[in-house]
């Protein structure tokens, strides 16, 4: 259900009064969700987006536009995240933009056609770098100014990445959907295409 | 503006977008090519699908517990913080009131002290009689006294505690004036100094305290402070003030 549709809890039921508590009640579902897009499990989503909520209750006094608390919040998240990769790993992932060949693109129907759970799954194999972007352009409708504030990077690398981002999952969306139906992809279309005519 | 630059900007593009200059040269290229406006229809589907797909996440219920629940310590520690500021705060402000309102009434007890204090050390009358018309001439008489222009009149018949004599001693430099009283075995000191040298003596507040043994009832009029003082409670100083 699109977070514009959830009605909050009304005052009563669930007894949050406090400004930190509304933030709470107002943005935990967007928060979560991003996380979990990021970390790609339920306990790091968790996490994370504890962790992000109690930086921003101690930071909450720097937050001077209420009307941005969601995109502020989803900076703390990032950089949070960021944070704990690189505690994670000594080396940072790299970006497999360039190391990927060029796949067949997913049609529609076919996206279509693929569960969610497996749409996330596919997610998750990206570098940080293009998935925050997606997330918060799918997910959150968020515009490219917007992701641009968020993960504090300039407006031409969200629409490179969200570019390019793009491609990818419609690629890797495709390669799973034709694992799943057992077919058997060729690297490369050239490539297939010469060795079938070869 | 070549196609790949127009697919690179509305990648990024959302229906309320639709009036951001960034996306209006590519959306007036995208109106004049059929296989750009293809392109851009079918990207838009799939962006619809995948924010479908994205959304349909379910978020447990237990999540905002766990945030909540993470933030808590926090929030006590924060509540915890700023109700110990309150309570100095309070602590602080409600010093200011006393020391604003009970100050007067603390030099008003140290003046009673020293009556008590004065009465214990129990110094000899310079002048003793049983006619307490003669011990308010003598009083009139002395140089510390006559400053002070005490006005003694006569105390009346009913009056149950019989002056037996006076003295007109120094309390830090001001004269002040000591009358003793007698009611059988019950004794009390008769301290009157003026407005004056009271307020110089941090004192001049009217009230009844009590200290160990000791009783002083401060009372204010005509511009002198007078400090009545017995061993005993209130009820002791309850007879008539000779004056």
């Amino acid at each position: 259900m699109p977070e514009s549709h959830q009605k909050a809890p009304p005052a009563g039921e669930g007894g949050l009064p406090g400004v930190f508590e509304r933030l709470v009640e107002e943005h935990y579902q967007p928060a979560y969700r991003f996380a979990f897009s990021l970390c790609g499990n339920h306990n790091d989503a968790c996490d994370l987006a504890q962790q992000a909520f109690f930086l921003a209750q101690t930071k909450g006094h720097q937050l001077r536009d209420r009307s941005k608390a969601k995109q502020w919040l989803f900076t703390i998240l990032h950089r949070e995240f960021l944070g704990m990769r690189r505690h994670a790993t000594a080396h940072p992932q790299t970006s497999m933009e360039f190391s990927e060949p060029e796949l067949p693109h997913i049609t529609v129907d076919n996206a279509a056609s693929i569960d969610a759970k497996t749409a996330l799954a596919v997610l998750q194999t990206f570098d940080t770098n293009f998935k925050a972007p997606l997330v918060l352009f799918y997910l959150e409708q968020l515009s490219y100014k917007e992701i641009a504030e968020s993960l504090e990077i300039p407006i031409g690398t969200v629409m490179s990445r969200l570019a390019r981002g793009k491609a990818m999952l419609r690629e890797r969306l495709e390669r799973k959907r034709t694992e799943q139906s057992g077919k058997i992809v060729p690297l490369h279309p050239d490539t297939a295409r010469a060795r079938r005519d070869g | 503006m070549d196609k790949e630059t127009v697919k690179l900007l509305l990648a990024s593009y959302l229906p309320q977008d639709a009036e951001d200059p960034i996306f209006a040269e590519a959306l007036r290229e995208v109106a004049g090519d059929p296989a750009l406006a293809a392109w851009f229809e079918e990207s838009q589907r799939f962006d619809a699908v995948m924010t479908a797909k994205f959304r349909d996440l379910a978020v447990p219920h237990d999540v905002k517990g766990h945030i909540l629940l993470g933030a808590g310590a926090s929030s006590r520690w924060s509540r915890h913080w700023v109700q110990s500021l309150g309570a100095l705060a309070a602590l602080l402000i409600l010093g200011l009131i006393c020391w604003r309102f009970l100050a007067p009434r603390r030099a008003g007890d140290a003046l009673a002290l020293q009556a008590i204090h004065f009465t214990e050390e129990m110094p000899p009358l310079q002048f003793v009689c049983f006619d307490a018309g003669a011990v308010a001439n003598w009083i009139n008489k002395q140089p510390g006294a006559r400053q002070m222009k005490l006005a003694l009149p006569k105390p009346p018949a009913s009056l149950s505690m019989a002056m037996i004599g006076s003295s007109v001693v120094n309390w830090n430099g001001r004269p002040v004036v000591m009358i003793a009283l007698q009611n059988g075995k019950r004794m009390a000191m008769l301290y009157i100094l003026s407005d004056a040298d009271a307020a110089a003596l941090q004192g001049g507040s009217s009230g009844t305290i009590e200290r160990g043994d000791w009783v002083v009832r401060s009372s204010h009029s005509d511009g002198q402070v007078r400090l009545l003082t017995t061993k005993g409670n209130r009820e002791d100083l309850d007879f008539p003030a000779p004056f």
